[in-house]
């Protein structure tokens, strides 16, 4: 059989492959992210040649849709890697096709310029509805912008005016009652208000304390800060940032997951504007936010969030009764980019 | 031993991949029938690999296993695997 599930007796030529090809993470890394030797349902599939050279790879992140008939098993399919010649032709194909297999739903988000070649091809479909979001912070961010875009002699003055002007605004508050609570890992409270909050967000994926606690606290590399988000205090949502350096040096913050109470619109933008200042006082650059719903586009605008680029779901063989991509509630927890 | 009947059966499958083989790679069928590689074709990677699996599925109202894929790199393989997978003979 030339493809093998990824699991603990998978040979190091398999590690060495990703180190490779997707890039130098470490064992710990991978063994994490694809739960190896951890039992259960396979989470990620490569392809060995007869010589034992590993010619391709793919991987899943399971998760659940939660929504009305739900839920569905669902998997978004990442590292999708072949090696490049005749080798690999057809390779990435049979991979993709023992994911369906495997999966339930099988999506993915964005793609490389390949993997968006290719999906059409095997019939797959896109939802063009979700969406990067950015708002600056600094004037360090500013002036890298202005010095694209400006005459040269314009930069430094508008970086300094505008890191004076985002310093006023990022103080302020409205005052509506979101509160953060920093966690190491998410108490048993909270799945008691992902339970209730669940239908009044679904379609969404699953967000309870054993999915968080996977993929932020025992992240390998760290770096995930984790809040309840009280109204009242009582744990109303919760609040996932992170911080990066970006490839121009500069401090990138995410909103990497919001979850909240959804009649209170104002209590969302003030949760927005909360994760703004706590990245900012951590030394953000500027804030990148997915959103894909619209009370969460009107909160992002509320605290001077532009809209970036469409981060598009890609998805195949929904069940008919399943709700269509459109309507879910996507974050950065929910695709790769967030662990990259 | 191959009757001529099952001989005439297996020439037509074969005629019918290269049709569809000729469609996607945009050749003329004598050239096809000649034989195929991805060294031997231009323009054979992985992208147009994926046409040329979903043309053969369609044509022939089957479906390849994901082990199969890569394997339909000459006209003897897709005939044995449609027929295997599809019952084409």
């Amino acid at each position: 059989m030339p493809i093998e599930v990824f699991d603990a007796a998978a040979p190091e030529a398999v590690y060495d492959f990703l180190g490779e090809r997707i890039g130098a993470r470490g064992r710990a890394h991978w063994d994490w992210k694809y739960r190896v030797g951890r039992g259960g349902a396979p989470n990620a599939f490569y392809w060995r040649g007869d010589d034992g050279a590993v010619l391709g790879f793919i991987g899943m992140m399971r998760t659940l849709l939660h929504g009305p008939g739900g839920p569905w098993p669902a998997a978004w399919f990442v590292d999708w890697q072949v090696v490049p010649g005749e080798r690999g032709v057809g390779v990435g194909v049979g991979l993709l096709r023992k994911a369906e297999a495997a999966a339930g739903i099988l999506l993915t988000l964005q793609g490389s310029a390949d993997t968006r070649r290719v999906l059409p091809l095997l019939g797959w479909k896109e939802s063009p509805r979700a969406a990067t979001w950015l708002r600056p912070l600094s004037g360090r961010f500013v002036a890298g912008w202005a010095r694209k875009r400006l005459p040269g002699w314009l930069g430094a003055p508008v970086g300094v005016a505008a890191g004076a002007a985002l310093a006023l605004l990022a103080g302020r508050q409205s005052g509506h009652g979101a509160v953060a609570r920093d966690v190491e890992r998410l108490p048993p409270e909270h799945d008691e208000m992902w339970q209730r909050r669940c239908g009044e967000l679904a379609p969404l994926m699953t967000r309870d304390r054993a999915y968080v606690d996977w993929f932020c606290s025992d992240y390998p590399g760290g770096g995930y800060r984790i809040a309840l988000l009280d109204s009242g205090g009582v744990a109303a949502g919760h609040l996932i940032t992170r911080t990066d350096r970006d490839s121009a040096g500069l401090l990138r913050g995410r909103i990497v997951d919001l979850v909240w109470p959804r009649a209170h619109e104002q209590w969302l933008a003030d949760a927005v504007g909360l994760a703004c200042r706590r990245l900012k006082a951590e030394g953000a650059d500027y804030v990148q936010c997915l959103s894909s719903r619209p009370e969460l586009d009107a909160a992002l605008e509320r605290q001077r969030f532009r809209r970036r680029a469409p981060v598009p779901v890609w998805y195949h063989r929904l069940p008919a009764e399943a709700p269509r991509p459109d309507a879910w509630l996507i974050s950065l927890l929910d695709c790769d980019r967030a662990y990259r | 031993m191959r009757s001529k009947r099952d001989e005439e059966h297996g020439q037509n499958v074969r005629e019918r991949i290269v049709k569809v083989f000729a469609e996607v790679f945009g050749i003329p069928a004598a050239v096809v029938a000649a034989g195929v590689a991805p060294d031997k074709v231009k323009g054979w990677d992985s992208a147009k690999h994926v046409e040329l699996v979903v043309a053969l599925e369609e044509h022939f109202g089957c479906w390849f296993e994901p082990e199969d894929v890569p394997e339909l790199v000459s006209l003897e393989r897709m005939e044995e695997i449609l027929a295997a997978r599809c019952g084409a003979n």
